[in-house]
């Protein structure tokens, strides 16, 4: 009890994190998840009056238009107001004639092709509930699971469909199996919603997790339920009842809804297990099922919308959500596989990898369902429990350690026993023990941000990137204060100035991770097909401008290191561990600048190349009258305007910048085609490394691919480079050229983040 | 009833928890936010109070044990329209409601209530 109080309170933590408002925000209170209980229509002390006539005749005396109402409600929560008698909007409205309830006969046995259409149409239902439709208008729209659920069963012996004497003792087989499937399947699904409510996720957008104040069967222990899907799989497979086909189509379906049960049981667990196995064997069952979907004969009477008459809800009655048998399957087996690749986020290598990897598991296409990525989320944060293993300080000092703090004193977990308070080693440890409580959530938010939905995740960075300023702020005065402590020497580069310039490694590594963010914003913004065309050119250059920063960044974090290595070999008695350290910071630098080139040759390349494109007036720019590029300037960079460092470009300087007008068309086109020339190389040496030089430990056929998209819209680039070029010299006198320019959609180019235009001359 | 003693009336009931009947014979059990002159009526915290299907056995049931029967469920936010009411009940605590009468008495309001309290 205490444990889960804990778990519901660290949780509730997690989920306050993220700056995005309430959890359930007032547009979607339509799903108000616990409604109130029931008040009695019977209690001492309280008795109704009829004041039918007094009311009437009061509100007859009303002008017209004239509300009496209470002062704290407003006409906007009156919109929300589901209106009585209407049968759009009442859920409870009968049609003169016609009944609350279905007339079906749930004694009547069904013939074995009945139950397997039955069953293959609730699996298509429980598909279109992990798309994201409520199970009102999916999976409880079937009579047989409302009848499961309705009066909730306190044990499988007040589960039988048919409810008159004597029926359990006979129950028809084909009842049977359908029963067994059913309670694993609604088991299945409470195991499945208790993850993704447990999770960030957005309700509504992403996932439905209402059960319209019904119980699944949370109080049948799921081990029974497994046991009766055996014990029924067994007793059909010595059946005579059914030809060998029907028998073989219905057992692998019960086979298939235990293994389910069992893998969304387990999968919770953070042990390194057979996990992966199960997910690879529910993936291997599927093809069974699929190539007997013809045997099955559909059974339309046992689903009915009526049931949401039954349900607590507060949305108007919607029609029962048809999702085929080839999406459903489609659906399923992407589940599986996606499951199985994120239970090896569990193997942790360092920091770095952890973050490729969970990047790239979510640029998976099309993007992971909410369970998988809220699987993710529970490996990762679970009780504050990096993965199950790791504390976040551990996370956190590895990064540290990994990118700006190789082998530093500052993490040395000695330091946490010293209690004379006048020790240097005391002060490093209480200012470092700051600095991690301000600096951890931020880092985590960051991989928690990226386990949303793409949009949610452009826009959550979008906001916590002005957190990320001045955490970078925070920590550039723990460091001037640790100075002090770590009695760090300063250089002097008189090229530069004369003042003597300091490591700063706390606020070094936060404005890292500040720049990264700043060009997922953009490179997001290419994705989602946030920019029109014309605006390309000016977001190209900002990505190429805020990867140079990032690129000048590491140069000077390479420096630092390099200084503090200087002086480590000078000391010869330590040795092993820490060289392995600085080697690995070292490399990270390394890797990460030339990424960093690789990203801000290509941006270059494609803003160069679209400013010829408009030069050319090849770009089409639509009409626009109510703003202007200024306005629709200062809303692109909105999120970026409150940042410090990098500072914001100003809209006159950018357009000077973009539009080049000193250069030649010539010269451009010439510029990028070398630009895009080292951008090309660049991710030709990228795509060499392994796995540990990549820090995609973990995911490193993932991010070959990635960086394979990459080379192939690089070279795709070249070509067009190229074939403008040939354009332009062509081109007369008056510059004009004949040629038509397409700018693939969203999701249609070779990588989403780079948008390459085609020019057809 | 003059227009300022209907409007202090209506006003009196506001918040307070009211049983609606429609045509339907359901009932709406919530707590009054709004009404206007066509007595349409909007409550907040609602449930849906139902009469179950008659079972198949047996027509004449004691009232009391169809009350204890009635299905609800919660719909939150409703509006009903006048057009569709067929009765209007306020719940009050008996233990106040003698000052209630009085203050009703003295109103000038209806003898039928006074009978049914």
């Amino acid at each position: 009890m205490g444990g889960e109080a804990l778990n519901s309170i660290s949780q509730d933590v997690a989920n306050l994190v993220l700056d995005d408002g309430p959890r359930n925000p007032a547009p979607f209170a339509a799903y108000d998840s616990e409604p109130p209980p029931p008040p009695k229509l019977k209690s001492r002390g309280v008795i109704a009056m009829d004041i039918t006539e007094q009311f009437t005749n009061a509100a007859q005396q009303l002008d017209m238009g004239q509300l009496i109402k209470d002062s704290y409600f407003t006409l906007f929560e009156s919109v929300g107001a589901l209106e009585i008698m209407d049968r759009k909007m009442d859920s409870g409205y009968l049609e003169s004639g016609e009944t609350m309830e279905d007339e079906y006969d749930f004694s009547e046995a069904l013939l074995p092709e009945e139950i397997i259409g039955i069953i293959d149409q609730l699996l298509c239902h429980e598909m279109a509930w992990h798309m994201g439709h409520p199970l009102s208008q999916t999976i409880f729209t079937s009579l047989y699971i409302d009848r499961l659920l309705s009066p909730c069963p306190l044990n499988l012996d007040q589960t039988y469909f048919d409810r008159s004497e004597s029926c359990s003792s006979n129950e028809p087989l084909t009842l049977q199996i359908l029963r067994a499937y059913c309670l694993g399947l609604i088991r299945t699904c409470s195991y499945i919603n208790n993850r993704v409510k447990a999770e960030h996720y957005y309700e509504e957008e992403d996932f439905v997790t209402h059960t319209f104040n019904r119980s699944l069967l949370e109080n049948i222990d799921h081990e029974s339920i497994l046991k009766l899907l055996d014990e029924t799989a067994e007793l059909l497979s010595s059946s005579q009842e059914m030809g060998p086909n029907l028998r073989i189509a219905l057992g692998c379906r019960l086979r298939f809804r235990a293994q389910f049960l069992k893998v969304v049981e387990m999968a919770d667990a953070r042990m390194p297990t057979n996990i992966k196995d199960l997910w690879t064997d529910l993936l291997a069952a599927l093809p069974d099922i699929k190539s007997s979907t013809h045997l099955g004969k559909a059974v339309p009477a046992s689903f009915s919308t009526k049931i949401q008459r039954k349900l607590a809800s507060t949305v108007p009655p919607r029609p029962i959500v048809q999702v085929s048998q080839g999406a459903a399957f489609e659906h399923l087996e992407r589940l599986c596989r996606d499951a199985s690749v994120v239970v090896e986020v569990l193997k942790y290598y360092e920091s770095h990898s952890l973050m490729t990897f969970v990047i790239l598991f979510q640029t998976r296409k099309p993007q992971p369902s909410v369970y998988a990525r809220t699987l993710l989320q529970h490996y990762l944060f679970c009780d504050m429990v990096i993965l199950g293993t790791m504390s976040i300080r551990q996370v956190l000092d590895d990064d540290l350690a990994a990118t700006v703090l190789p082998a530093h004193k500052l993490l040395d977990r000695g330091n946490d026993d010293i209690e004379v308070p006048h020790d240097p080693r005391h002060n490093m440890a209480a200012r470092m023990e700051i600095f991690r409580s301000r600096a951890a959530g931020s880092y985590l938010d960051i991989l928690r941000t990226i386990c949303q939905n793409r949009c949610r995740i452009r826009r959550t960075l979008c906001h916590t990137i002005a957190d990320w300023d001045n955490l970078q702020l925070d920590a550039e005065e723990l460091d001037q204060e640790l100075r002090e402590f770590t009695e760090e020497e300063p250089t002097v580069d008189p090229e530069i100035s004369n003042d003597p310039i300091y490591s700063f490694p706390l606020s070094s590594w936060a404005y890292f991770y500040k720049l990264r963010q700043m060009e997922w914003i953009v490179q997001l913004g290419f994705e989602l097909d946030t920019y029109q065309p014309d605006e390309l050119v000016g977001m190209y250059w900002y990505l190429q401008y805020l990867a140079k920063t990032r690129s000048r960044h590491l140069e000077r974090m390479r420096g630092f290191i390099m200084r503090s290595y200087a002086s480590f070999r000078r000391n010869p008695e330590t040795a092993g561990q820490k060289q392995v350290e600085y080697a690995n910071a070292f490399s990270f630098v390394n890797f990460s600048t030339m990424e960093a080139a690789a990203t801000y040759g290509f941006a270059d390349a494609l803003s160069c190349l679209y400013t010829v494109l408009n030069r050319l007036s090849l770009i089409p720019s639509p009409s626009r009258p109510y703003s202007d590029d200024s306005m629709r300037y200062e809303v692109r960079m909105k999120p970026f305007s409150t940042i410090g460092l990098p500072e914001l470009i100003q809209f006159d300087d950018l357009t000077q910048l973009i539009t080049q007008p000193n250069e030649s068309t010539i010269d451009i086109i010439n510029f990028a085609a070398e630009s895009v020339m080292g951008a090309k190389k660049g991710f030709e040496i990228l795509s060499k490394l392994n796995a540990k030089d990549a820090y995609c430990q973990g995911s490193h056929d993932s991010w070959l691919k990635n960086i394979k998209d990459c080379l192939k819209a690089c070279i795709f680039t070249s070509i067009t480079i190229s074939t403008v070029k040939k354009l332009v010299e062509a081109a007369g006198k008056d510059g004009k050229v004949k040629a038509k320019v397409e700018i693939p959609a969203a999701g249609k180019g070779y990588h989403d983040w780079w948008i390459v235009p085609k020019v057809i001359p | 009833m003059e227009k300022s003693q209907a409007e202090d009336y209506l006003t009196s009931l506001l918040n307070k928890t009211l049983r609606v009947t429609t045509t339907d014979t359901r009932m709406f059990l919530g707590q009054f936010k709004c009404t206007d002159s066509d007595r349409n009526i909007i409550l907040s915290q609602t449930f849906e109070y139902r009469l179950p299907p008659p079972p198949k056995h047996l027509a004449g049931e004691e009232e009391e044990t169809v009350t204890m029967d009635m299905t609800s469920r919660y719909m939150g936010l409703v509006v009903v329209p006048g057009e569709y009411i067929e009765r209007i009940e306020v719940e009050e605590f008996e233990s106040q409601m003698k000052g209630k009468k009085g203050v009703a008495v003295a109103g000038g309001k209806g003898e039928e209530e006074k009978e049914e309290v």
